[in-house]
């Protein structure tokens, strides 16, 4: 039950800015939480992290502990984590950090430390900065007004069926694949089945929330061969229930809808650049002179939007 | 040795002295074998293949899955060719009873108010607790009628209701099926429902009501809408809700213009315009998953959420809901008390609890559960004479008895209230059955302080969960209510 | 006669809604400019205003309107005259997701498309569409005339009652429960006559009329395939 944003840039821009005012336009459709992904300027090697810890009054031991973990894999912090806080209980992250030998092996390890300290995302590019709050209040909070990059999703939240801590938010990252982001709207039917199957298979589930289900289904079905295109295609009719969800990579942003229509998504876009959201009123703060919209509200609808000339066909 | 004998039992021979040899042998008795007679109980009139005395598994039969029931079910769906569709409430005799939860009034610890004399406060108001609303509903007691449609009840039922509940300052709901005059003009206080069906509903109709009530589903059958059967849908039913006459009428479930509570919140607040924030805005859901859709419903913006277990009742719907759908009313209320105190709602929206309420007592345990106020259906109906012992030939020609009665949802309500027959309707006379739910109601109120009173409440909204006690395992268990005498509650 | 023009923007949206009321009683028109797409833009409307809206408006625009004429230049949102009993609104754009959800009188003429379930449940009234309307349109429409002169998406006239819907153009698929018939000469000139006074009659039109099939009217199961269709 939420309000969902895209936003594409045809070079780095204020698109943290943007997601801000995409999602304050949106704010009643959840006022929880509210998180964003924005793609910066990728790292040639290495990675940033974002994340969280839950107990302030540890903090130092558990990014000690997570630091030893991350040695062990061959990487260390490339300087000083900046640390966001305020009167809450838990603490944000910012970090960056050399490669570790194997990623994904890596981030089984760290997640052993996932009550205490928690990776929210992974990429060269990609961050997901969430909290509990407003669009304006978590902005304000994160700077994520000042944020540079060519594109990125935001969220509002009205927590369903989990809890309204911050972890829980969206966007979701695709542990443990780099660079790909979430916001999903809408309700997973069969969720418990489908998070099984895919724990079976190795992956590791963080929150009970069923978005982080579809960025791992998404990537996990490409990592079997599928394209973007395909795993959105196939997702139609592999997960049950409503949604209309919005995954990001560097290479641009696809969307997914279900079968029975239940959950808008209006776009507008103008020269290569592109906004996206759950209401109208929200992609006009960006578009703001009268021009035309498009409004995707069939049932089974899918897409890709490509950043630049950049193809997310591979 | 031979004197050892004697202490053996006549003609039997003691075995001390047998040798090893003797033991390997068959054992044949020292004595004639019993005539079968002897042995069968005959002379109990035990017959060829079938032993005497044992009635369980031949005469009554034994198998736990299939039942008498279990049988008749598979006969009834295999002649039918669908699920069968009944009136009332559930069948299911797993749902715990509110008689599982008791008092435990002031003793020494604390003292009581006196029962006869001293005054305690039944008033209770909802939709005051944001401060958006210009006009909130204000009741004497904290009790008030059910949404039941006219449709599913006759119109002099509907204006029974609205006379009975006015004379003790209480509400009634017009449920699905719109705005009846009668009932406007009985009703000092009406709670306008609007389904997603959306029968009758106008601008005319919102603005004339005294709180509006957008419903998501309901205790007897939640995730499914509404059921009126086609002899129900008379001329006026008919005209009020666009149907044509005589057709089974199902409704849909999910509304036309929101899906989801992200989009209710826009929804909300076109009802504020419309109605110019004078009322408070209900949303009432049967119970399935409260801890969520309370705190849900809670954040997009109602002022009161209306929590209907899965014991409420209905004029008509698929048997298999009402029997094995939803949660029972005490465990709802619980999960919804805790929804609204996490998300910080507790006090700016009130919660109303419904589902089987049968009395007074009941409606006290829903108060000390956690409810604001309680919701009657069936027991207003029973009150107006549902299931009382008149036209008893009716009852048997629908195949039941008073008190046995599950009928509603044929229109053939031998006692007028559950129909749209003229002749039927004519059975009732809603003078009386006015009064008679106005005493109920009174009499219910009057439950209610003396168990207050008793545990030492100047009101009946203190009532609390300290209050009570569980005499079962189950229902502590589902109510996190302590144990009677070991005052823990039921930990896992 | 001067217009009374009242600027949306970002102000609170019951106090537009309080000026929009009162700028009915003058009788003049009313011009609403810097709509934004915004939400709940003239909910309630009294008979015999004149309102245009200048933009995009957001969902229940013109919602349980009782007589208004609303102009909506652009888009509008979601349940567009969702409600009405009386009046007229007219979308210069796309209507979103169940425009004229549960209406029970006046038209509403959208010159572009319309999204899903538009009509859905609807009681009465005329819902007139240029362009096609969407997914599940029609569904539970219980009485009143959906027509459109594009075409029709997926699940067309799903579950009718006595509802009906026109379309002349090509149909993505049928809903459940579903007979196209061939109109009668005198049925196509009332549906004229409710295109005449938009200037929307055709008569190359080659139209198919959508009723319902009746068969999940009754729940006996005369015919259990019916049931097992839904």
């Amino acid at each position: 039950m939420c309000g969902i944003a895209g936003r594409i840039l045809n070079a780095p821009g204020a698109v943290g800015r943007d997601l801000v005012a995409l999602m304050a336009a949106q704010e009643h459709r959840g006022a929880d939480s509210t998180g964003f992904a924005v793609y910066g300027a990728p790292m040639d090697s290495g990675y940033v992290l974002r994340g969280m810890g839950f107990n302030k009054g540890q903090m130092d031991a558990d990014l000690d502990l997570f630091r030893a973990t991350l040695r062990e894999h061959g990487g260390d912090f490339l300087s000083d984590p900046k640390i966001i806080s305020d009167a809450s209980k838990h603490y944000c992250f910012r970090m960056e950090i050399s490669d570790p030998t194997d990623l994904a092996a890596w981030v089984s390890d760290a997640d052993e430390l996932s009550g205490r300290i928690e990776i929210q995302s992974c990429g060269r590019s990609l961050e997901i900065v969430k909290d509990i709050g407003g669009a304006e209040q978590v902005s304000e909070k994160h700077k994520v007004h000042d944020m540079i990059g060519t594109h990125g999703l935001g969220h509002a939240r009205l927590a369903t069926e989990s809890s309204v801590l911050p972890n829980a938010s969206h966007p979701f990252w695709a542990r443990p694949f780099s660079d790909v982001a979430i916001v999903h709207n809408g309700q997973i039917t069969d969720y418990y089945t489908q998070r099984d199957h895919l724990r079976r298979a190795g992956y590791r589930f963080l929150t009970e929330n069923d978005s982080e289900l579809i960025a791992v289904w998404v990537s996990d079905q490409m990592k079997q061969g599928l394209t973007m295109e395909q795993a959105l295609r196939k997702s139609i009719t592999s997960i049950d229930g409503v949604f209309t969800f919005m995954i990001a990579t560097p290479d641009g942003i696809g969307y997914a809808k279900d079968r029975f229509a239940m959950k808008p998504l209006v776009v507008i876009e103008q020269n290569g650049e592109l906004a996206a959201a759950t209401e109208e009123q929200a992609v006009r703060t960006v578009f703001t002179d009268e021009c035309d919209v498009i409004n995707h509200d069939g049932p089974s609808l899918f897409g890709i939007w490509g950043v630049g000339n950049r193809s997310m066909a591979a | 040795m031979a004197e050892d004998n004697d202490g053996g039992q006549a003609g039997i021979v003691n075995g001390g002295d047998m040798d090893h040899a003797k033991i390997d042998a068959p054992y044949e008795y020292p004595f004639e074998m019993a005539s079968e007679d002897e042995i069968r109980f005959r002379d109990a009139g035990a017959v060829e293949g079938r032993p005497a005395g044992v009635p369980s598994s031949y005469d009554e039969g034994g198998s736990t899955r299939w039942t008498p029931e279990a049988i008749s079910e598979v006969h009834a769906l295999a002649q039918l060719g669908r699920y069968q569709v009944r009136g009332y409430n559930t069948f299911n005799k797993q749902l715990p009873t509110f008689d599982d939860l008791t008092f435990v009034p002031a003793t020494m610890t604390r003292l009581p108010l006196e029962g006869y004399r001293e005054k305690c406060e039944t008033k209770t108001v909802l939709g005051v607790g944001k401060g958006l609303v210009e006009k909130p509903i204000e009741l004497d007691i904290p009790i008030y009628i059910a949404s039941m449609s006219f449709g599913a009840l006759s119109a002099s039922a509907k204006a029974s209701l609205g006379h009975g509940a006015s004379k003790v300052g209480t509400m009634t709901c017009t449920g699905e099926g719109g705005m009846l005059e009668e009932e406007r003009a009985a009703s000092q206080r009406l709670l306008y429902q609007m389904s997603p069906a959306r029968y009758g509903v106008d601008l005319d109709h919102l603005r004339r009501a005294d709180a509006l009530e957008l419903v998501v589903g309901q205790g007897a059958k939640p995730g499914t809408g509404g059921l009126l059967l086609g002899m129900k849908v008379s001329p006026r039913v008919s005209k009020m809700r666009t149907l044509p006459e005589g057709v089974d009428q199902r409704s849909t479930i999910r509304h036309p213009d929101f899906l989801g509570a992200d989009d209710l919140a826009v929804k909300i607040e076109e009802l504020r315009i419309a109605t110019n924030y004078q009322v408070p805005i209900f949303i009432k859901m049967g119970a399935t998953r409260p801890r969520f859709d309370v705190a849900v419903a809670a954040k997009a913006g109602a002022d009161v959420v209306v929590v209907d277990g899965a014991e409420g009742g209905t004029g008509a719907s698929p048997e298999l809901l009402l029997n094995h759908t939803g949660i029972p009313t005490m465990s709802a209320i619980r999960a919804a008390r805790e929804a609204l105190d996490e998300c910080g709602m507790t006090g700016k929206v009130q919660l109303v609890a419904a589902g089987g309420i049968r009395s007074g007592v009941d409606a006290a345990k829903c108060l000390a559960l956690g409810a604001d106020a309680v919701m009657i259906g069936n027991a207003s109906m029973i009150a107006m004479g549902c299931n009382s012992p008149r036209y008893l030939e009716d009852y048997a020609a629908l195949g039941t008895s008073p008190g046995a009665c599950h009928h509603c949802h044929t229109g053939r309500c031998p006692v007028g209230i559950a129909t749209q027959d003229p002749e039927l309707e004519k059975r009732m006379d809603p003078t009386a059955g006015a009064e008679r739910v106005a005493r109920y109601l009174t009499a219910m109120t009057m439950e209610i302080t003396a168990l207050a009173k008793a545990c030492g409440k100047s009101s009946v909204h203190n009532l609390e969960v300290e209050d009570l006690r569980a005499l079962s395992l189950q229902a502590s268990a589902f109510t996190g209510v302590k144990m009677a005498g070991i005052d823990r509650a039921y930990d896992w | 006669m001067s217009e009374i023009v009242i600027e949306v923007g970002k102000r609170h949206i019951r106090e537009i809604n309080e000026e929009l009321q009162e700028a009915c009683k003058t009788g003049k028109p009313i011009r609403v400019v810097d709509t934004l797409s915004r939400h709940n833009l003239g909910v309630g409307l009294p008979d015999g205003a004149d309102i245009t809206f200048e933009g995009s408006v957001g969902y229940y625009c013109g919602g349980l309107n009782t007589g208004s004429r609303l102009t909506i230049e652009r888009n509008s949102g979601w349940a567009t005259g969702e409600g009405m009993a009386k009046g007229h609104i007219e979308v210069g754009g796309r209507a979103g997701m169940s425009c004229g959800a549960a209406m029970i009188g006046g038209t509403i003429h959208v010159k572009g498309d319309a999204g899903p379930r538009c009509g859905v449940a609807m009681k009465g009234g005329n819902i007139v569409v240029e362009g096609t309307i969407g997914y599940q349109s029609g569904f539970m429409a219980h009485a009143g005339k959906i027509i459109a002169l594009g075409g029709a998406g997926e699940s067309c006239a799903d579950a009718l009652w006595e509802g009906e819907v026109w379309v002349a153009g090509p149909i993505e698929s049928l809903g459940v429960d579903v007979n196209v018939i061939e109109p009668t000469a005198e049925e196509v000139a009332e549906v004229d006559a409710i295109l005449e006074p938009l200037g929307l009659v055709d008569s190359s039109r080659d139209w198919r009329k959508m009723v319902s099939g009746q068969r999940l009217w009754y729940f006996e199961a005369r015919d259990a395939s019916a049931w097992l269709m839904i």
